[in-house]
């Protein structure tokens, strides 16, 4: 509608200004005639009054000629240009001005009498082409309001009513439900078929129809892809590890959740930039970029370790798999990236390492302490034959007239103790020497050991002692403690090679925080540290894992056992201490031997145990059972005691020794049995003889490494437990300690 | 007409252009009308004849058309003026020495109630007089008399007169006379005497005024042999 009154009113003023045109041009026509005809009508009449010079005549007609239609003014003037006459007058711009020359033919010449001058306004023509204009238009915008909505109700009823359905139809139509089909309001449609609507009603049906199927085929293949884009969604998000997608200019696109937690940026802050910003190191990021997707832009992913920077500046390590991000048809479309932090996993293979590392050395001393301690606990039997035999045969020499023979027993007697202590440190080593802890004043231990050590020492290496005050007191074995610090000094002196400075430091840490240099335990808390620094050559760092070990020196052969170390170790570990050693080539060692302190007044006053007094006649043959699988200490054993009047029965077989027993139960008085046995253990045969005799004394004799201790022997029903290897004359004093009690109680 | 008749046309014309041109060919005009131009052409006719260098054609114009044609030359001369009176405008034009006509303009009327010498006697009255006749059309408006009616012709006049419209009219005497005549009016009578007369002079052309002596001589002539008297009466004769 308001497309047809615009393109009207244009046609409107197109042809009203033709039309305007036109009539202006008649207009000025008009007045160019009405001039003319004042030509043809009045000119002679003129002339004629001009000739005969009747001015009133000519004024007249002047006057006449003025009144015209369109004539505001006339004039006439001489040959000379003076003005004869005039009429009307000019007020206005828009005229049109005629000469005429007024001529008289006079004797056969032209005489120019004078010139009529004819003023016409144009105003009349522009007034009426006003007029004009004002009727067009208004007569014109009737007309166009007019056909306007002829054509408007015309369109209506033809056209716009239908058009007004099919939009109804379109509004109405769901994507849900199958539309049902369009039809118009028309008289005779079956003849109008093939028409424009009725095309347009054919074709929306169809199309209908059509986009509710390709609806329906959309919306499963949308729920198909919304359920897999969900699931990727998730699956992408809830992936541990971070995952960059970016273009293949390395633009960031896409980043998952665990991208967030581990760089700390969101993914608006880094979509669109390139993964640069997330590199450590600026270099990596030209490098990576040539290595992984630039010269195997297509390669499989492949995996690499590579430092990233997040967020906050920090750094991580990372494991990262990064490639292209390949279609079917083998388009790449991007590059992507899994990232994985592996900081904790770096921190706890180090860790690992280390406990494997210090597990390793653990086990290794642990393993070293069994050999050893099996070593000592077999040398242990046989020196106790050795020693048992050299001094039964001293015994028997003392009387011998070759003083030979007791010096070579005396010999082997002393080489058998020299063994014997050998094996002590071997068993101390591994923890198996039996020890007396109580609580022991590091201070006054420190005199003991400084002043035995001084007179070893030579004057040009300076002995120095620092001790702290209020140093609480530690929970060892006083005679061990004594020699861990003899052997730490030693060490110390030997490694100055004869200058330098010894320093013997003892302080309480009470915050410690370090790690046991062989167990590899963690040392936190309160401590009593006992430091032993030298000035020497210090320790290679190769073989400083090893200095523990039983049997490793630095030292000449023959100068030294390669036993102090370790002996330092199990002695230390045995009473819950630890050592840790700082060493410097060129520069010195420190061994830090770590105590855990005593604070309450543990200190009991030592008693002076009266010396054993025994004689030949004290066992009063009294009957003994001997059990000890090694036959040559029950027979040893057995000969020892028959000396000391003692009624003997040795046997090898704890089972054997059972049998005895239950055949004659009340014959024994006491049996002496070793721990470790084939057959029977000696508490095994010691709970199956006291099924039938509880109340038979048992002296359990045990070695290293045995299952039962001290402890559960006697709760057991053992009456003494005595570690091996056993002091021959504390057993008779142990022995015949029990017997007398038992008799006293009998 | 071919060629041939063409050109001995032209030949013959040739040949008899000359013997016209011998005497000198003086168009005069007045712009009297008749009677006066009747007396003009009687006497200039006469002159033509005695002059026999000078060939004399003579025409009545408007008055003004009369003067402005002489002193512009297309004509060659103008009869008859008041030199004084017309020489300041038409510069061109000279006069002849000797008058053969004079200027009598003379108030016509019924009835004389009082004596009218002068054009000062006529205010009291309703005059009119002829448009044209620039001297009574000038002294009437001087007087100013009681009604002044400026007609075109002199009949105008004398039928006004004739019905009692005015009671004078002021005209050339000879004009009122022509007039009286052809409207056959008898009650009007010319007032004596004139109320002014004023001798009028043939002016020529600049060109001719070598013609001058020739002129004042013919006319000499021809009021000494009483032509020109003779002339006159026939004239008023015919009026009467």
């Amino acid at each position: 509608m308001l497309y047809i009154v615009l393109f009207s009113s244009v046609v409107t003023l197109i042809l009203t200004a033709i039309q305007l045109r036109i009539d202006y041009n008649e207009g000025i026509d008009v007045i160019h005639q009405r001039i003319d005809q004042i030509k043809f009508t009045n000119i002679d009449s003129i002339t004629q009054a001009l000739w005969t010079i009747d001015h009133s005549s000519i004024q007249i007609q002047l006057d006449g000629l003025s009144r015209i239609n369109d004539i505001i003014f006339v004039k006439i003037t001489d040959e000379n240009d003076q003005l004869i006459s005039s009429s009307g007058e000019i007020n206005t711009d828009n005229i049109i001005s005629e000469n005429i020359v007024i001529h008289q033919r006079y004797r056969g010449r032209e005489i120019t009498l004078g010139k009529l001058t004819v003023v016409a306004t144009k105003e009349n023509v522009y007034q009426h082409l006003i007029d004009t204009v004002i009727v067009i238009l208004i007569s014109q915008a009737i007309k166009t309001f007019l056909v306007s909505l002829f054509v408007l109700f015309i369109f209506y009823y033809l056209v716009t009513r239908h058009l007004e359905k099919i939009a109804q139809h379109s509004d109405k139509l769901e994507l849900t439900a199958r539309p049902s089909p369009l039809t118009l309001d028309r008289n005779n449609a079956s003849k109008r078929k093939d028409d424009e609507l009725e095309r347009v009603v054919s074709s929306i049906n169809r199309m209908s129809d059509n986009i509710y199927d390709s609806y329906q085929k959309l919306i499963n293949n949308q729920d198909t892809l919304t359920d897999r884009e969900a699931k990727f969604s998730a699956m992408f998000n809830s992936m541990t590890d971070a995952i960059i997608y970016a273009d293949n200019e390395r633009h960031i696109l896409q980043t998952n959740a665990a991208f967030t937690q581990l760089f700390g940026y969101n993914e608006a802050e880094v979509k669109g930039k390139t993964t640069l910003m997330l590199y450590a190191n600026p270099e990596e990021y030209s490098e990576q970029g040539q290595k992984r997707y630039n010269v195997e832009i297509k390669s499989r992913p492949s995996i690499y370790e590579i430092e990233y920077r997040r967020k906050d500046g920090s750094t991580f390590a990372s494991e990262t798999m990064g490639g292209a991000v390949l279609l079917p048809n083998g388009t790449q479309v991007g590059l992507i990236g899994i990232i994985r932090d592996i900081s904790d996993r770096n921190q706890a293979e180090k860790e690992k390492n280390q406990l494997q590392k210090e597990l390793h050395q653990s086990q290794k001393m642990e393993a070293i302490g069994q050999l050893t301690g099996g070593i000592a606990h077999d040398f242990n039997n046989i020196l106790a034959s050795i020693l048992g035999y050299s001094e039964l045969a001293g015994n028997l020499l003392k009387h011998s007239d070759d003083a030979r023979l007791s010096r070579y027993i005396e010999r082997i007697s002393k080489a058998g103790e020299r063994a014997r202590d050998l094996v002590t440190q071997m068993l101390a080593f591994s923890r198996s020497a039996p020890s007396d802890p109580q609580a022991i004043k590091l201070p006054a231990l420190i005199n003991d050991v400084t002043s035995l050590l001084r007179p070893t020492i030579p004057s040009s290496i300076k002995l120095v002692t620092q001790v702290s005050d209020h140093v609480p007191a530690v929970f060892m074995d006083n005679t061990q403690m004594h020699q861990i610090l003899m052997n730490l000094c030693i060490n110390a002196r030997d490694a100055m090679a004869g200058n330098g400075t010894l320093t013997i430091t003892l302080s309480y840490e009470t915050h410690m925080d370090a790690i046991c240099q062989t167990c590899s335990a963690v040392i936190q808390g309160e401590y009593v540290k006992l430091t032993v620094e030298d000035t020497g050559t210090g320790i290679q760092t190769d073989i400083l894992d090893s200095i523990f070990e039983p049997f490793l020196t630095t030292k000449e052969v023959g100068k030294g056992s390669g036993m102090g170390l370790s002996v330092v170790h199990g002695i230390l570990h045995k009473h819950n201490s630890h050592i840790i050693v700082e060493t410097e080539l060129g520069v010195g060692t420190r061994f830090h031997l770590l105590m855990p302190p005593i604070k309450a007044n543990l200190f009991t006053p030592e008693i002076e145990q009266p010396p054993v007094q025994l004689t030949q006649d004290d066992g009063q043959g009294k009957h003994i059972l001997v059990v000890d699988d090694e036959e040559s200490v029950a027979l040893f054993l057995q000969e020892f005691l028959q000396l000391h009047n003692y009624q003997v029965t040795a046997t090898t077989s704890s089972k054997q020794a059972v049998e005895l027993f239950k055949q004659s139960a009340t014959d024994f008085d006491l049996i002496i049995t070793d721990q470790t046995m084939p057959e029977l253990t000696g508490t095994e045969m010691m709970l199956q003889i006291f099924q039938r005799r509880p109340d038979v004394p048992v002296i359990l004799c045990s070695g290293y490494n045995e299952r039962v201790g001290e402890k559960e022997a006697l709760e057991l029903g053992c009456t003494q437990y005595m570690a091996k290897p056993v002091n021959n004359q504390l057993l008779l004093q142990v022995v015949h300690d029990i017997l007398l009690a038992n008799q006293t109680l009998n | 007409m071919n060629l041939f008749s063409t050109l001995i046309t032209a030949l013959l014309l040739s040949i008899t252009t000359p013997l016209c041109s011998a005497e000198t060919q003086l168009h005069i005009t007045t712009g009297f009308t008749s009677p006066v131009s009747d007396f003009y052409h009687s006497v200039l006719t006469e002159a033509d004849k005695r002059l026999t260098d000078i060939a004399i054609s003579f025409e009545v114009l408007p008055a003004e058309r009369s003067l402005m044609l002489a002193n512009q030359g297309i004509n060659d001369g103008e009869c008859c003026r008041i030199p004084a009176v017309i020489t300041p405008e038409y510069k061109n034009l000279v006069a002849i020495n000797e008058s053969f006509f004079s200027a009598r303009f003379s108030a016509f009327g019924k009835e004389q109630t009082t004596p009218i010498n002068r054009f000062e006697d006529l205010k009291p009255f309703a005059v009119g007089t002829v448009e044209g006749w620039k001297i009574a059309v000038i002294k009437v408006k001087e007087v100013k008399p009681a009604e002044v009616h400026i007609v075109t012709t002199p009949e105008q006049l004398f039928q006004m007169l004739d019905q009692d419209r005015l009671d004078y009219g002021v005209v050339g005497y000879l004009s009122g006379l022509h007039s009286m005549s052809k409207l056959k009016l008898d009650s009007i009578h010319a007032i004596e005497p004139p109320l002014i007369e004023k001798p009028l002079y043939l002016v020529l052309h600049n060109k001719h005024k070598a013609l001058i002596p020739v002129f004042n001589k013919v006319l000499i002539d021809m009021k000494h042999d009483g032509t020109i008297s003779r002339i006159y009466n026939e004239l008023i004769k015919s009026l009467k």
